[in-house]
């Protein structure tokens, strides 16, 4: 297939008529649709699948309803609404295969009415123009998708039209997407042909031998019999690794979203060991706390005897004065002055009579002495004042001490809890929870999937046992056969229709074996081509499955599909496309354009230029639908050194909803281009 | 001045679970919160006679020679210096005593009122606001030495 021209009418954003005719052959392949997002480039990409296959949706609008989806154009439509009139979106697809002219054109009727659009194919049509010139028309929509799937498949449409950030699905592809990638990988490459005539001489032999198995006696009624119930079996237990396989996939599903979870959870890792050391600051904290209250609880009684500090120091300084002035302890006792007074005499011996003056100042003198008591209470008192007094400037700054620890423990009690509550807000509150269920459910998965892949093996090795039987059976029946000499006619066919089957198995499993190393082979070398030089030392080959799934192996040949980039990803599975447009083609050109809407979204410079300079070379027809981030003047030098660029289309706005579409020659572009186009 | 250890120290009746909740939240014994209190209410020259209002509460043999020795000190200034009224231990705590009664009742006014339960015709610590109480006593006992 190779595209010629494409006339959009009414169609998504273009409004009126408008056309694009694509670059081919060799004077150059490659066109460029240029715009920005919202102008219509993926409108170009639906208008083809719209006509080819009459395509309303696309994977991305899966959970789009249908009916929201406007194929017509909306203003074309509002304009007509108060005229109560319908207009026709329409798409006329002219393109080449083999020789033949193929002009598709397909349409629908829209309208708005009472607010709501309403939508209706309107009708397709085909014609087919031979290399005589002699033409066919066909207004049958099953003979036309007859028709342009044996051009290109539907199944294989998106192999060849595609969204450049999708295709990379290629290398994620589930176990229902690698059936369907297989199934269309065999009809490119013509091998389920192979696989029909394959089954069909299955079945015939299969019919015989239950024909054979009512007539046969003895021990070749047995032999048949076991090679039948061997059959069974082994069908049975294919079915059941199909269903593992199945259960596998999805268990890795399943695993990759736990994984996912627990990575989000991961992600907060350092934010849990911050708070994990904070709960510990927090409980060490409380505890100072709580010997810091103890502590005070026990000074309590010391302090208060600063209460009466000032009265304390007022006795202690009275009585150390009257001790200091020797009135205490006092030199003459109370009671010898007593007995002076009483005798009427003085230790002189001078006779004190009362009312002398002598006389008064005896009393004078007794009246400022103390008694034996009181002399001693004042002493003791003095002694105990004299001891508190030492203690008060050390109760004082203990007492400070502590209340000041107390606030600045406190103090930083309270910010860390300040700051646990802000982790805990940023955290969530059931992550631990969430993370230990998720952990389980893991190890569940992981458990189930052993336990799967053991049944696998042991399931695998029992279809070898049984195949092994098998053969020893089929030895062991022709022996018989041999021996009793049966020439039957029956017994001749089944002879036959086994050895057909086993030749054509042969030959499949030597073809498809073949063909797979042969993509496999190709598709590294487009793969080494297109490659950074980062990812050339460590990326070595692809290897192309059974199921045609695409596996990658580093230098080291392990596996590494897991760990390459999404840009990488995108353009192993371009390589591969172009490794099975190669095999499919044999020796010869193999005629698919390569529909490419935002082809470079993903991919770095490096893989950029790679891909604007090689993929001219290996296709026969290269259309870009790209936006101004991804197609710069950088991208257009390259791609003009390819001198395969020959075609440039602006989407330009022109009004609400409506987009025209402008031709630009090549080397007039890069006023409309930016210096630098956005890189990965 | 004997240090009299045979006395029973009284302490008005409607504090007798205050005094005994202070002992886990406030201070080590029963003649700490005395001493504080009488401390205090002899600082702002208050006493309040017991009256019938009486209670045996603890025996004076806990109290330490420094209270003790705070106690005379008190009496003694409080007599203008007349050191014969010391002689007496039983009147010094009788004293205390009626100045311990005043100065509870200031503690319950100044600090205590947002920590303690009015039962009608007892007092008790709030168990549920109290774990702060004795750095709320010590900063209070230490400001009013301060002052």
């Amino acid at each position: 297939m190779i595209l010629q021209k494409m006339t959009l009418t009414n169609f998504r954003q273009f409004r009126g008529a408008q056309e694009i005719e694509f670059a081919r052959g060799e004077g150059g392949n490659v066109t460029v649709i240029f715009g920005d997002n919202g102008r219509g480039k993926t409108g170009i990409y639906r208008a083809l699948l719209f006509c080819l296959y009459g395509e309303k949706r696309l994977s991305q609008d899966a959970q789009v309803d249908e009916r929201e989806l406007y194929l017509v154009n909306y203003p074309e439509m509002e304009a007509k609404t108060d005229l109560k009139q319908s207009v026709e979106a329409r798409v006329h697809l002219e393109f080449t295969h083999l020789g033949r002219i193929y002009q598709v054109e397909r349409a629908i009727l829209g309208m708005i009415a009472d607010g709501e659009v309403i939508q209706e194919d309107k009708g397709a049509r085909l014609v087919t123009i031979d290399e005589d010139g002699n033409s066919t028309t066909t207004r049958d929509y099953n003979e036309i998708a007859t028709i342009v799937g044996r051009i290109l498949d539907r199944g294989l449409r998106e192999y060849f039209l595609f969204d450049g950030e999708k295709i990379e699905r290629l290398t994620r592809a589930s176990s229902d997407q690698r059936r369907e990638i297989s199934a269309g990988v065999r009809k490119l490459l013509d091998i389920d042909t192979l696989e029909i005539a394959l089954r069909a001489t299955n079945r015939l032999r299969k019919y015989l031998d239950s024909e054979l198995e009512t007539r046969a006696t003895g021990e070749l009624a047995r032999v048949i019999k076991q090679l039948r119930e061997n059959e069974e079996r082994s069908l049975e237990l294919e079915e059941r690794i199909s269903a593992i396989d199945e259960e596998l996939e999805r268990g890795a599903q399943e695993k990759k979203q736990v994984d996912a979870e627990l990575d989000k959870i991961r992600e907060i890792r350092d934010l849990l060991t911050a708070r994990t050391n904070l709960e510990k600051k927090e409980l060490d904290l409380e505890s100072q706390v709580e010997d810091l209250l103890e502590d005070m609880k026990n000074r309590t009684g010391k302090t208060a005897l600063l209460l009466v500090r000032k009265t304390a120091e007022k006795i202690f300084r009275n009585i150390d004065k009257r001790k200091q002035k020797h009135e205490i302890p006092s030199e003459i006792r109370r009671d010898l002055i007593d007995r002076l007074i009483s005798e009427g005499r003085c230790i002189c011996g001078t006779t004190i009579k009362a009312g002398t003056e002598e006389h008064r100042n005896i009393l004078l003198w007794r009246d400022r002495t103390t008694d034996i008591l009181t002399e001693d209470s004042m002493l003791d008192l003095w002694r105990y004042l004299s001891g508190v007094r030492s203690h008060y400037e050390d109760i004082g700054v203990a007492t400070e001490g502590v209340l000041q620890k107390y606030a600045v423990v406190k103090n930083e009690l309270l910010l860390t809890r300040r700051k646990l509550d802000e982790l805990r807000q940023k955290i969530g509150s059931s992550e631990r929870a969430d993370a230990a269920k998720l952990e389980k459910h893991r190890q569940q998965i992981e458990w189930k999937i052993l336990k799967l892949e053991n049944e696998h093996s042991q399931i695998h090795e029992e279809i070898n046992i049984l195949a092994e039987e098998r053969d020893r059976l089929q030895l062991q029946r022709k022996e018989i056969e041999r021996e009793q000499g049966i020439r039957d006619e029956l017994f001749k066919r089944s002879t036959l229709a086994g050895a057909t089957s086993n030749a054509l198995k042969n030959i499949h499993e030597e073809f498809t074996g073949e063909t797979r190393d042969l993509i496999g082979a190709s598709a590294t070398k487009y793969f080494r081509e297109l490659l950074d030089d980062e990812g050339k030392k460590t990326l070595r080959d692809i290897v192309v499955d059974a199921d045609y799934s695409i596996q990658v192996y580093d230098r080291w040949q392990k596996p590494f599909l897991a760990n390459i980039s999404a840009g990488q990803r995108q353009i192993m599975s371009i390589a591969f496309i172009a490794a099975l447009a190669g095999a499919a083609a044999g020796n010869k050109v193999f005629e698919m354009p390569l529909f490419m809407d935002t082809p470079f979204g993903r991919l770095s410079h490096e893989h950029r230029r790679n891909l604007l300079e090689n993929v001219p070379k290996w296709c026969t027809q290269w259309i870009l639908l790209a936006t101004g981030t991804e197609f710069g003047r950088f991208e257009a030098q390259i791609l003009r050194g390819t001198k395969q660029w020959i075609k440039f289309y602006i989407l330009k706005g022109a009004g609400a909803g409506s987009t025209k579409i402008e031709y630009v020659d090549v080397n007039q572009v890069n006023g409309l281009l930016r210096d630098e186009a956005e890189v990965i | 001045m004997k240090l009299s250890g045979d006395i029973r120290v009284r302490t008005d009746r409607h504090y007798r679970t205050l005094y005994n909740d202070f002992r886990n939240f406030v201070a080590k014994d029963m003649h700490e919160i005395f001493f504080i209190c009488a401390c205090l209410g002899y600082r702002e020259g208050k006493r309040k006679s017991l009256g019938r209002d009486g209670d045996d509460r603890f025996w004076s043999s806990t109290i330490t020679p420094e209270e003790y020795a705070s106690f005379y000190a008190m009496v003694i200034e409080s007599s203008e210096m007349d050191f014969v009224a010391i002689a007496d231990d039983r009147a010094v705590v009788a004293a205390m005593e009626e100045y311990a009664n005043a100065g509870m009742e200031i503690l319950m006014e100044e600090v205590l009122a947002d920590y303690t339960l009015d039962r009608g015709d007892d007092f008790r610590l709030d168990p549920s606001c109290s774990r702060e109480l004795p750095k709320v006593m010590l900063a209070y006992i230490y400001d009013k030495a301060c002052e």
